[in-house]
């Protein structure tokens, strides 16, 4: 993941997000989806990555399910009941978060 | 260009060779190191093992940092372990629970079955831990992390019911509050352990279907 403490809190909401329009993902697939939306800018690695994923299941905001694909053991995530409610809050708390650091960094803007 | 199954064995071997001793920790790892692989098998047009050992020797640290470093979200674990408590069926056991205990308080059964609660609760305790090892670790020979991460509770019980109710200590005069406090936590700590169980057979059942 790129190098900066912004982007390693926004992980979360990150996946949760992805989750919430795809339905279901598989962890490469969640890290392909990132570098093209952000066009390369945005590379999350495995190391963040799957302790994430991990977490939220724990939580119980992501359900997992397992499927066979070419010879191996694929696992999938989705988001719960509770995960979509979270998803729905965190994205709130984040469009504010970045409005305000809109208005603090770029005050004109505000105007 | 899908993988063969050599290919996935190859991986996994890898992988287990690195020391990615918990199966489900390491099929997760195999299925991106092969759609990595394959990716870049179909771009590249190269073979198997050379782009694998080029995956390899850039993304080895991060691929690895998945299996370090583990343990500190088991604490989760006692989240969801306390989450399980507001369960109707767990609330209700518990219920009863307490009412066996307060109405018996004055049954002379109660005072010997008090006294030999504590050692009772240890050879559970035990008897949970060395199922656990024989069958996962002996007979299947698959450790799973997902079995293995809710050992933390477990050992937590174990740890306050040495302290605190002395299992070894004879005639310890236990008060009753912390018998049917305790009780009441092994209780949730059974319905738990089914829980995470029902997960894993449903996630094994998947499996074995497809």
């Amino acid at each position: 993941m790129k190098n900066s403490q912004l982007y390693k809190g926004s992980l979360n909401t990150i996946i949760m997000k992805l989750l919430e329009e795809k339905g279901r993902m598989y962890g490469y697939e969640i890290t392909q989806k990132v570098k093209e939306i952000t066009l390369g800018e945005l590379n999350i690695t495995e190391g963040a990555l799957y302790p994430a994923l991990h977490k939220l299941e724990a939580e119980g905001l992501l359900d997992v399910e397992i499927e066979k694909v070419d010879n191996r053991m694929r696992k999938y995530y989705k988001l719960t009941e509770k995960g979509t409610t979270e998803t729905v809050n965190r994205l709130a708390e984040l469009e504010e978060f970045i409005k305000n650091m809109q208005n603090i960094v770029n005050p004109k803007l505000s105007y | 260009m899908a993988m063969n199954k050599e290919n996935i064995a190859f991986i996994d071997q890898f992988l287990k060779r690195n020391d990615v001793v918990y199966v489900d920790i390491r099929a997760e790892m195999t299925d991106h190191i092969a759609t990595a692989v394959e990716e870049r098998m179909q771009s590249g047009g190269l073979d198997f093992y050379e782009v694998f050992r080029n995956y390899v020797t850039i993304n080895k640290k991060e691929l690895f940092r998945m299996n370090k470093g583990i343990w500190w979200f088991s604490f989760q674990e006692v989240k969801k372990y306390f989450r399980v408590l507001i369960k109707p069926a767990s609330l209700l056991t518990n219920l009863c629970l307490i009412l066996f205990f307060v109405f018996s308080r004055n049954q002379s059964f109660y005072l010997s079955f008090k006294e030999n609660l504590p050692f009772y609760f240890l050879m559970t305790f035990l008897f949970v831990s060395v199922f656990n090892v024989i069958y996962f670790w002996i007979i299947r020979r698959e450790r799973y992390f997902f079995i293995e991460r809710n050992s933390i509770i477990l050992m937590i019980l174990y740890w306050i019911n040495l302290v605190m109710l002395r299992p070894f200590v004879t005639e310890s005069n236990l008060s009753d509050s912390l018998v049917i406090g305790f009780s009441c936590l092994c209780v949730i700590y059974v319905f738990y352990t089914i829980d995470q169980l029902k997960s894993f057979l449903k996630i094994r059942i998947i499996s074995n279907k497809n």
